[in-house]
């Protein structure tokens, strides 16, 4: 009898952590159907990608993105996606983007998309992860014809060819090259308002529990290299975990935080004198800005955004 | 409890030995940690800023970060080879450990819930949720194992089942919150490379607590040692005296993860090699048990520097690596005792 009101507490307090975890875990779907705009064109298109050639027999027209990077670049082409994978939180997407986006799906977790949502939408185009998707590479090519693009670790100007890819997967390539002529036009602009951009900047994701400077390897690194700016951390991996000794050693000349939660790390460290012999906080260059306008959107609007953002900050005045 | 008066001189002399020869490392472990980080500092600088004089650049490193960094590994490291050997005389299992016990998942899951949950997570909170989930844990454990310690398997099997569950739970729960819980993954390894001074005065009270329970219950723990049948014949509680080993071993060991995370397999480790070097005596074995863990762990964090420098690596990879094979060894040795 003991034994037997033994095992049933434990069975009930397990259940209910498990429950209670379930229920806090799903919220905030996005179950809205989508209308798609109807454009047939007939014709063949034929990509290479990181993981071999896809032929999409027409312009595909129910397309499904797992990375946020590639509703950027359906957003700037006019296409709307049926189904996005956006870690199920729809404030993720950068302002400018959301405005231009209709109802979609979303298919839960970057990381771990929901296959089973994919499938019921029979899309005709989904554009995957090399990092992320990969492994269910093989799964996604038996719901729809599936390219893979090595996005989520590229630099910006791996980004500027996958925008081309994208283009021509959605039967837009005029317009791709069109609307890439602009963004660059855009970019020099920003450029010509920056003047002397010699100085090293760093943008970092800070959380409480660390500093993770974005390299010179990582995408927003690049991008700030590509306009001019010095990222003064080089290294292979795209974003190191930084010490504050190791800040202070580096010395950037100007930060751009990206926090990822209200309080972060760089709280306690203003409290160490050593913070204030940094030069960038010397100068008052320190800013901070939107980490889904920086880090997450990593397409077309969100680099110029990012522009914007730096002549606002550090642009002659 | 039968003594050998011939050998117990040369015993003593031993003891004396082993214990200066640890102090010895402690030092030299605790200058080395000072002296090589990502900057390169000299003697002269670091025995300034040892001393409180100078307040440039260097000086700030040492005194603002590498001493609290230095000191926090020592701490946590004494509290989870504390905490280590007191599961393991609780439940008289050789493999026991916070880690291995449910006692750590515990409290890993409590406060990344918690982070999750508030925005403004202060370490203060954190504490208090991860003794919760040690709780929890603990709870888990026992009610599905008993307390009875003639079941050193089943204790084994619920310990390591309670532990995939939270453990697995915890990571459920980063992978649907990636957004807020980012670094997390970096978190759940352990590292003590932020420590700051706050986080050791948050810490201390409840070394302090952890510690003086501990050394006031010493003779009761004695028993633990013997049979239950005897320790309850000798007209002890043996199950308050668990009760309270329980508490602290709670106390340190969650303690020890709300600050820095869960650090592992040094509640594992250190106490097997504290008792082959310091004997069964706990007078003797509990104190060189904290020396050996904080010891042990300053060193892990000093090499951990060196994994991806100059860039930081969490101090758990390191004591995995070091835990893991040793755990499997003595899983093997003592498997056919167990069995």
């Amino acid at each position: 009898m003991h034994q037997w009101i033994k095992r049933m507490l434990s069975f009930a307090v397990i259940s209910a952590l498990i429950l209670s975890l379930i229920a806090c875990g799903n919220s905030g779907k996005n179950e809205a159907k989508t209308e798609v705009q109807k454009n047939n064109k007939e014709e063949a298109i034929e990509i290479e990608h990181a993981l071999g050639t896809t032929v999409l027999d027409k312009r595909p027209e129910k397309i499904v993105v797992l990375e946020f990077s590639y509703t950027d670049a359906l957003m700037t082409l006019d296409v709307q996606p049926i189904g996005i994978a956006d870690d199920d939180n729809p404030d993720l997407f950068m302002d400018d983007v959301k405005e231009k986006l209709n109802d979609y799906t979303s298919i839960g977790s970057r990381y771990e998309p929901n296959i089973e949502i994919l499938s019921s939408l029979q899309p005709d185009l989904i554009i995957a992860d090399l990092n992320h998707h990969k492994a269910i590479y093989d799964q996604l090519k038996g719901i729809a014809p599936t390219i893979v693009l090595d996005d989520h670790q590229a630099d910006y100007n791996q980004m500027l060819d996958n925008y081309l890819l994208i283009a021509k997967a959605v039967g837009k390539e005029a317009e791709g090259k069109a609307r890439l002529e602009e963004h660059k036009q855009k970019i020099e602009e920003a450029k010509q308002k920056l003047g002397d951009t010699d100085m090293t900047v760093l943008p970092a994701v800070t959380n409480p529990e660390g500093f993770f400077a974005h390299s010179d390897h990582s995408y927003t690194g690049s991008f700030l290299a590509s306009i001019g700016f010095d990222d003064p951390v080089k290294s292979e991996d795209s974003y190191p975990e930084l010490s504050l000794e190791q800040l202070v050693e580096t010395n950037p000349q100007a930060i751009f935080l990206l926090p990822a939660t209200e309080n972060t790390i760089v709280d306690e460290w203003k409290k160490n004198p050593l913070w204030q012999g940094i030069d960038a906080v010397k100068t008052n260059k320190v800013f901070t800005v939107e980490r889904r306008d920086w880090a997450l959107s990593r397409g077309l609007i969100s680099s110029e955004k990012m522009a914007e953002d730096i002549v606002e900050n550090l642009g002659e005045k | 409890m039968s003594r050998f008066p011939v050998r117990k001189q040369k015993h003593k002399l031993f003891l004396l030995l082993l214990f200066s020869v640890t102090l010895l490392f402690i030092i030299i472990g605790f200058l080395i940690s000072l002296k090589w980080g990502q900057a390169a500092i000299s003697w002269r600088v670091l025995f300034e800023a040892i001393t409180f004089q100078g307040q440039t650049k260097e000086h700030l490193y040492i005194q603002t970060l590498r001493m609290p960094r230095t000191i926090m590994a020592f701490i946590i490291g004494c509290h989870m080879a504390l905490a280590g050997l007191l599961t393991q005389l609780i439940t008289r299992n050789p493999i026991a450990s916070p880690h291995v016990f449910g006692i750590n998942a515990g409290a890993s899951l409590s406060v990344v819930i918690g982070l999750i949950m508030f925005s403004h997570f202060t370490l203060t909170a954190s504490i208090y949720f991860a003794f919760l989930g040690a709780v929890l844990g603990a709870f888990l454990v026992f009610s599905l194992a008993g307390i009875q310690q003639k079941q050193p398997i089943q204790l084994a099997l619920a310990g390591i089942a309670v532990h995939f569950l939270l453990s697995s739970l915890t990571e459920g729960l980063i992978i649907m919150n990636e957004q807020s819980t980012d670094s997390m993954m970096f978190w759940l390894v352990g590292a003590v490379d932020q420590a700051s001074w706050l986080e050791i005065q948050t810490i201390l009270p409840w070394s302090a607590i952890g510690v003086t329970v501990l050394l006031l219950m010493l003779p009761s723990f004695r028993l633990l040692l013997l049979n239950d049948d005897v320790a309850v014949g000798l007209g002890q509680r043996i199950l308050f005296v668990k009760l309270c080993g329980m508490l602290v071993v709670i106390l340190l060991a969650g303690s020890a993860v709300a600050t820095c995370g869960p650090i592992g397999f040094i509640g594992l480790i250190v106490p097997h090699i504290a008792r082959s070097l310091a004997g069964n005596r706990l007078s003797l074995l509990v104190p060189f048990t904290g020396l050996l863990g904080g010891m042990l762990l300053v060193y892990a964090d000093f090499f951990s520097r060196f994994i991806a420098y100059p860039y930081e690596s969490p101090v758990g990879i390191l004591t995995a690596i070091i835990g893991g094979p040793f755990f499997i060894y003595l899983a093997r040795k003592k498997g056919a005792s167990l069995a």
